[in-house]
């Protein structure tokens, strides 16, 4: 039984290299990630010590304001809980964010094209805009009932307005020389929009959507305050009703993450599909 | 010439209207391309050339007068697309690499077949480019570029090139190189090109004719017959018929083609 022994030692010892290059090769990877990571997860953690030993030391009513402990504790005892109604929340903002970002570029593809059309919708579009959003959600409410189809409305309407005005711009926005190019070989109208104005106006949508996308949440959390008894929102109105600090507090954690997971999806997306766009070529 | 007529340019009148008032950018231009010849319009900055150039690609629409490009509208060749435009910035997409941007006008109205993969990459090839095939347009020089735009406009095999300034934007090496290319290119194609340019040099070495613009309103001055022969090789700028040629553009352009040394109605050198 030597023989096979001798055998395979040649061949572990010419694995070995080619395993340490790729958990070299991953680690490299991971390593700008872990660089953007742990600087703000010190930060987080000391923040979290330095909260802890005041309320302790201040012995402050949990009811005013919770240690981080009992938050935590609170979050890990309750996490299908949290992650129940977080998922609710999340459902209900990006329904309203597709609904209204979809929307918006379909107005903003009949609006960059004509001018009188562009002129007649714009005032409507600012009035959306200009509505504070609490004024409308009791009314849809009273329209629409305690289920989720209030709460998407209003992440649809906070979608809306930004999208549209960026989408504007980013379809008039392409270059003159490749729009005459098409042109001159016979290119339709509507093969123009697929082949130049659409992919054009790529980097103007990403900058909508990393404004809007957080917006959506804030506004299905919001609509939530009003009506039913699903999502983070209801869950924070009924906590603070209660002064249950650390339920409040796990709701808001959960919904940071929430924000953060959205954050980076559509950070990775972005760079994904606007490689090729000034903003991301500048280093 | 006794060749036919590619393109008919027939007492155009061109004139824009700005804020600022009225713009005539072309008064009553009158000018025959050649079947197969090599024309270049050169003029000071703002004379109305590109003006020009984009009524023959029917970019444009006259005001008065009329274009012909075998004998029908710009609109219908380019319906057949049978012209290849090069602009001063290349105006390639950014998203696509340099083979997927070839395909581009074989891609539009549907018509890329089997056969377009192997044609873009002997285009790629002609213009040297063969090795580049999967870079993007920001991994390439300003030179590369233009090369990827001049191949973009051979691989529908456009009887008509209509090239703007296609070597403007590059720095004075890259440029007299791709001089020597572009006559390569067209010396192999023998396509039927109208070429923009503010170099007189360049104007000269690669025209058959070069037809001399005076601004505001822009008219042509003159259109001089280059009577060099072919194919021209490096070094033909220095020699004295070249500089003869250079010399006369330059006092046209000068005295506008109004009562200098120079002027006259004729085509033919003295």
């Amino acid at each position: 039984m030597d023989q096979p022994l001798a055998e395979q030692l040649p061949s572990v010892s010419a694995q070995s290299p080619s395993i340490g290059r790729s958990a070299r090769r991953a680690l490299k990877a991971a390593v700008p990630a872990l660089g953007y990571l742990i600087p703000p997860l010190i930060a987080l953690i000391i923040a979290g010590v330095v909260w802890e030993f005041w309320v302790r030391a201040a012995d402050t009513p949990t009811y005013i304001v919770p240690a981080p402990t009992k938050v935590l504790d609170r979050f890990f005892g309750g996490l299908s809980y949290f992650w129940w109604h977080g998922w609710v929340t999340l459902y209900e903002g990006m329904l309203g964010f597709a609904l209204g970002a979809g929307g918006a570029v379909l107005f903003a593809i009949v609006m960059a094209s004509s001018r009188p059309v562009e002129k007649s919708i714009m005032p409507l579009a600012i009035l959306v805009k200009v509505t504070p959003i609490v004024a409308i959600a009791p009314l849809f409410t009273i329209w629409f009932g305690f289920g989720s189809f209030p709460k998407v409305l209003i992440a649809a309407f906070l979608t809306f307005y930004p999208v549209l005005i960026n989408a504007i711009v980013g379809f008039r926005s392409m270059n003159p020389g490749a729009h005459d190019f098409l042109r001159s070989v016979n290119a339709s109208p509507a093969e123009i929009f697929l082949r130049l104005r659409m992919p054009s106006s790529l980097p103007y949508l990403f900058a909508a959507f990393r404004i809007v996308i957080p917006l959506a949440l804030i506004g299905a959390t919001v609509a939530e305050w009003f009506s039913g008894d699903r999502g983070l929102g209801s869950v924070i109105i009924v906590a603070h009703n209660n002064l249950d600090m650390p339920t409040l507090f796990s709701a808001i954690f959960t919904l940071a993450i929430i924000g953060i997971g959205l954050t980076m999806l559509t950070w990775v997306l972005e760079k994904r599909l606007t490689f090729w766009h000034e903003s991301n070529l500048a280093r | 010439m006794s060749l036919p007529h590619h393109v008919t340019v027939e007492s155009i009148v061109k004139r824009f209207t700005a804020k600022g008032g009225d713009l005539l950018a072309l008064d009553n231009v009158t000018l025959d391309v050649c079947d197969g010849e090599f024309l270049s319009i050169i003029g000071v900055s703002g004379c109305g050339k590109t003006t020009l150039l984009r009524l023959m690609g029917g970019l444009e629409t006259p005001t008065a007068g009329k274009v012909l490009v075998k004998g029908s509208e710009p609109r219908e060749a380019q319906r057949h697309k049978q012209i290849g435009f090069v602009f001063q910035d290349p105006s390639l997409l950014p998203w696509r690499t340099v083979q997927q941007n070839v395909l581009l006008p074989l891609q539009v109205n549907r018509q890329q077949d089997a056969a377009g993969h192997p044609r873009a990459q002997a285009i790629l090839s002609t213009v040297g480019l063969e090795e580049f095939a999967q870079y993007y347009p920001h991994q390439l020089s300003g030179g590369m570029k233009q090369r990827v735009a001049l191949a973009r406009s051979l691989v529908f095999d456009p009887s008509l090139l209509l090239m703007d300034e296609p070597l403007g934007a590059l720095d004075e090496l890259t440029r007299s190189a791709m001089r020597y290319e572009l006559l390569r290119i067209w010396e192999a194609s023998r396509k039927t090109v109208v070429m923009v340019t503010h170099s007189i040099a360049e104007a000269v070495l690669l025209s058959d004719r070069v037809a001399v613009m005076t601004p505001r309103p822009g008219r042509i001055a003159d259109i001089i017959a280059i009577d060099l022969p072919r194919p021209r090789k490096p070094g033909i700028e220095r020699e004295p018929a070249f500089l003869d040629y250079v010399e006369r553009i330059q006092r046209l352009l000068m005295t506008g083609g109004h009562g200098g040394p120079a002027t006259g109605r004729t085509t033919a050198l003295r």
